[in-house]
């Protein structure tokens, strides 16, 4: 059984008065494996933070099914959503979405603590873990205080301090420089080493060559996808490349 | 182009109708109190109410102050329109619009604004102010008057009072213009909680300052006398209430941070859900919030002072008008046919012979009791205690001040601010005192002298000095000493002497109806022939219900400016941190934070941030007290000295307003984090 499985979700936007509708995703099937690290490029407008927001279930599809280690999500109730999206998913996003009333360490304590962990506890998991992602000097500074590149890499701590089942990471990249943006894939790659699962979001090929798969996504359809095998990742970024090509030539 | 200015105007103020609309109405109601105070200050119909001169003095005052209050706040809450306007100042300027251009914009925005305010503002004062006059006019008494009326010169000041706030709003806005970096307020990074030792510096600081305040306060005397509220203990209490001010803003602004930075060190405690996310945006909240709660606090203090001062003196109105008015009035007859007139006109005029409550007699004799010895030849001096002793008959005391005395046969009652066991007379007999208490009542008819009281009637009491052998009896009527015997003359005079003090009889009359009849009555029966000493305080109640009547009014508009502005700054606080906490919250939602939680800790925030204010306010308006008391007693000096409950109760009454106020600024609040939602 697969980790996560997308079975013909469609989801279509209709504007409040006039009633024109928008397909934002028209029929999209897709599987993620456990340990795998998938990567769904598509350019702008393409509907993949709909995809993703949908699989992380705070947006409904209109019609369609995702199914999460074999629980379709449509069947969580309302009141469980919150406690489903903090135990089985970890969020990257790419405005860092670190909030600037707590410090960087309470920010990565912050699911821990809405899931009810004792206060000992809580230190016992995010300090190990923030060494490990090298970002312990910075517990105690505020998101003002520290780079981008840091910022990312405390998102990153905050998402998988409960050790989810998926890291959803929304253009992780986006808005970093280059330097910070090597720093934050290699740390992606670690994580996927050490057995995280992992979709990844993303119009950046050289993200995206970090992955093991690549979809891409066209007009609201998953339209072709890309495996790594043995390639390097130089290798797979020009098999990318050659795809996208391909794929906006298409049009 | 100038259009174009003109459209940006507007289209701001359209595009941020959540902000601009609550701001309008709370100008045009603060415009229409403000005509509606000063068109009661000069409309005659005002005057001719019933203590409607006072109310016309007192409106006038209330319209300074309320309109000093009001233009204070109007500027304050412009800080909270204008947030944010900044950061669309400083694009307009990159893309290329001058300084000079951005200052029409706000010339044209204030402008509308205050032609929007003013406007409103004046219709509604209009057309409230028929209604509150006749309100008034029922509540004071008067005649009404259906006529409608329009007051030019109103108008004329409350447009000249937005002009001058406006004026002012605008040479602030200009200088922040003026200092703007565009680059600055275009950056979009908000900052974190910001530490610094002297935060907890600060916070000492303000405690400190409190603790002198307070202390300041508590020395002012418990007994203020007017002459002496009125020099250096005024000095003080307004000095003690700048340092209250200052002490609030210090402890609110730094004292806040610093308690909750303490708490969060505490960790079992603090990595609690709750607590958590709580104590973290209040933390981070209280930069800019804590000037909001600040000024809240130092509003609640006014409102809770005003309320308890007004409940305080209107649950001493009753107590005062009972003492400077038991009855209509009092009156001596000296002769048979006075009494007969007295008696015929009292009957026709109230038709009702019971309105003639007492007839008391009195035998009025001057001795002199110093150091316990009553003092042969004695010169009266007038305010020597125990100078002046009229003697009174058991059944007298108790008719007036329903005590029984309980004295024995060979005692005396005696009521006198000082307190004497015993005295001996002349001839050295000692006599036992009881001492007895006063009441309105008996003072009323025998004013604040000493009175013995004599166990027995008054005819037995003449005949003991007749037959003890006592030396010296004078009698005195009105304060005027018209009998002065010695032995030998009340012996030769015995009968004539008996005659004079039967014929003093005090009359003491009360007729039904309103004070004003009760005077009418007074002015009348007065001047009958054969009545002497006539007094009547019926005057002096109307004077102070008018008085009394007028400063509930006043208090009320003042208290109900208050409210305005109490929920103005918690609408304004609520919407924009609402606006500025939408994507916090939006970010835990993803995080795995339920509804559920965010409701829960927008209401403990909000409790948080009322009660705070509230309890602080409570503290400074007890201390308080003396001052207020004070300046009670020069319109009431029988105040009851209740404030320190009334204080609670305001309190009490405070939070449950502010309650609901709360409810309706979390709604707005969780209104604008959860439209986030619907928005992405």
């Amino acid at each position: 059984m697969s980790l996560l499985e997308v079975k013909n979700v469609r989801k279509i936007y209709s504007t409040r008065f006039s009633g024109n509708k928008v397909v934002a995703l028209s029929d999209v099937n897709m599987t993620v494996e456990e340990g795998e690290f998938v990567a769904i490029m598509g350019e702008s407008g393409s509907g993949k933070t709909t995809l993703l927001n949908i699989i992380a279930a705070m947006d409904d599809a209109t019609s369609g099914d995702i199914f999460l280690n074999g629980t379709n999500i449509k069947d969580i109730k309302e009141h469980k959503l919150a406690e489903f999206r903090r135990r089985e998913f970890g969020f990257v996003f790419q405005e860092f979405n670190l909030l600037d009333t707590f410090s960087i360490g309470d920010n990565i304590r912050l699911p821990l603590v809405l899931d009810d962990h004792k206060s000992k506890e809580i230190d016992d998991i995010v300090i190990p873990l923030a060494g490990k992602l090298g970002i312990k000097e910075i517990l105690d500074k505020y998101p003002y205080e520290v780079s981008g590149g840091e910022k990312q890499r405390a998102a990153c701590c905050r998402a998988v301090v409960m050790k989810p089942k998926l890291l959803l990471a929304d253009e992780p990249t986006g808005s970093l420089d280059s330097k910070s943006t090597g720093e934050v894939l290699h740390l992606l790659e670690e994580l996927h080493a050490s057995g995280q699962t992992i979709l990844l979001v993303t119009h950046s090929v050289k993200a995206a060559s970090h992955a093991s798969r690549v979809l891409f996504i066209k007009d609201g359809e998953v339209y072709h996808q890309l495996y790594r095998g043995d390639l390097s990742n130089h290798e797979f970024y020009n098999r990318i490349s050659d795809s996208l090509q391909v794929l906006l030539g298409g049009r | 182009m100038r259009n174009v200015y003109f459209k940006i105007a507007v289209n701001a103020i359209s595009k941020k109708r959540i902000v601009y609309i609550p701001y309008i109405f709370s100008t045009a109601i603060m415009g229409m109190v403000l005509y509606i105070l000063i068109s009661l200050s000069l409309d005659q119909d005002t005057s001719a109410m019933f203590g409607g001169q006072a109310l016309a003095i007192l409106s006038k005052i209330g319209s300074i102050v309320f309109f000093l209050l009001s233009m204070i706040f109007n500027i304050y809450i412009s800080f909270f329109v204008t947030r944010g306007r900044n950061k669309e100042y400083a694009v307009l300027n990159v893309l290329g619009m001058e300084k000079k251009h951005l200052l029409k914009i706000i010339f044209i925005e204030n402008i509308i604004l205050s032609i929007a305010g003013s406007v409103i503002g004046i219709v509604g004062g209009v057309v409230f102010y028929k209604l509150i006059q006749l309100s008034l006019i029922k509540y004071m008494g008067g005649e009404i008057n259906y006529r409608l009326t329009f007051s030019f010169i109103a108008v004329l000041i409350v447009l000249a009072s937005y002009a001058a706030v406006y004026a002012i709003i605008s040479v602030i806005q200009i200088i922040m213009l003026y200092v703007l970096k565009p680059v600055e307020y275009m950056k979009s990074g908000s900052k974190g909680e910001k530490k610094g030792k002297l935060y907890l510096f600060f916070a000492i600081l303000g405690v400190a300052i409190l603790v002198v305040a307070y202390k300041l306060e508590s020395s002012i005397p418990p007994d203020l006398r007017i002459r002496t509220f009125m020099g250096d203990t005024t000095k003080k209490f307004v000095f003690a209430s700048i340092l209250i001010v200052v002490a609030t803003y210090l402890i609110f602004v730094f004292g806040s941070v610093a308690v909750l930075s303490s708490i969060k060190k505490f960790k079992w405690f603090f990595y609690r859900k709750l607590n958590f996310i709580n104590l973290s945006t209040l933390a981070y909240r209280m930069r800019r919030s804590a000037i909001g709660l600040g000024t809240i606090c130092i509003l609640s203090t006014l409102a809770i002072i005003l309320t308890a001062a007004l409940l305080t003196f209107i649950t001493s109105a009753d107590d005062y008008l009972a003492t400077i008015v038991p009855e209509s009035f009092t009156l001596e007859v000296t002769d048979d046919e006075g009494a007969e007139t007295l008696m015929t006109y009292l009957d026709d005029y109230t038709n009702n012979s019971s309105s003639t409550q007492g007839v008391y007699d009195a035998l009025p004799l001057l001795i002199r009791i110093q150091a316990g010895r009553i003092i042969e030849n004695a010169t009266v001096k007038q305010g020597d205690d125990l100078d002046m002793v009229y003697i009174i008959d058991e059944a007298s005391y108790s008719s007036l001040t329903e005590i029984d005395p309980d004295i024995d046969n060979n005692e005396f009652g005696l009521i006198a601010k000082d307190k004497i066991k015993s005295f001996h007379d002349m001839d050295g007999m000692e006599h036992k005192l009881v001492n007895l208490d006063s009441s309105p009542k008996l003072e009323s008819v025998y004013g604040s002298v000493n009175l013995l009281v004599y166990p027995g009637d008054i005819d037995m009491l003449l005949d003991y000095y007749l037959s003890n052998d006592v030396r010296y009896v004078s009698v005195i009527k009105g304060g005027d000493t018209v009998l002065w015997a010695d032995k030998e003359r009340i012996e030769s005079e015995k009968e004539s002497f008996r005659e004079e003090f039967k014929r003093t009889t005090i009359y003491i009359v009360d007729v039904d109806g309103t004070y004003e009849a009760q005077y009418r009555a007074y002015l009348e029966v007065s001047g009958i022939v054969g009545i002497s000493n006539t007094h009547s305080s019926t005057g002096e109640a109307m004077e102070f219900i008018g008085l009394y009547k007028g400063l509930t009014f006043l208090c009320t508009i003042i208290l109900f400016l208050f409210i305005i502005m109490v929920s103005v700054t918690l609408y304004y606080k609520n919407l924009f941190e609402g606006i500025e906490d939408a994507s916090n919250y939006e970010v835990m939602r993803k995080l795995g934070m339920d509804d559920k939680l965010i409701n829960r800790t927008v209401y403990i925030q909000m409790t948080f941030s009322l009660i705070l204010p509230i309890a602080l306010a409570a503290f400074h308006a007890l201390f308080s007290e003396r001052y207020v008391i004070g300046v009670i007693k020069t319109v009431n000096p029988y105040v009851q000295r209740s404030f320190q409950y009334l204080t609670v109760f305001s309190t009490i009454l405070a939070i449950v307003l502010y309650f609901f106020i709360g409810i309706l600024a979390s709604r707005t609040y969780i209104k604008i984090v959860k439209g986030q939602k619907k928005d992405d």
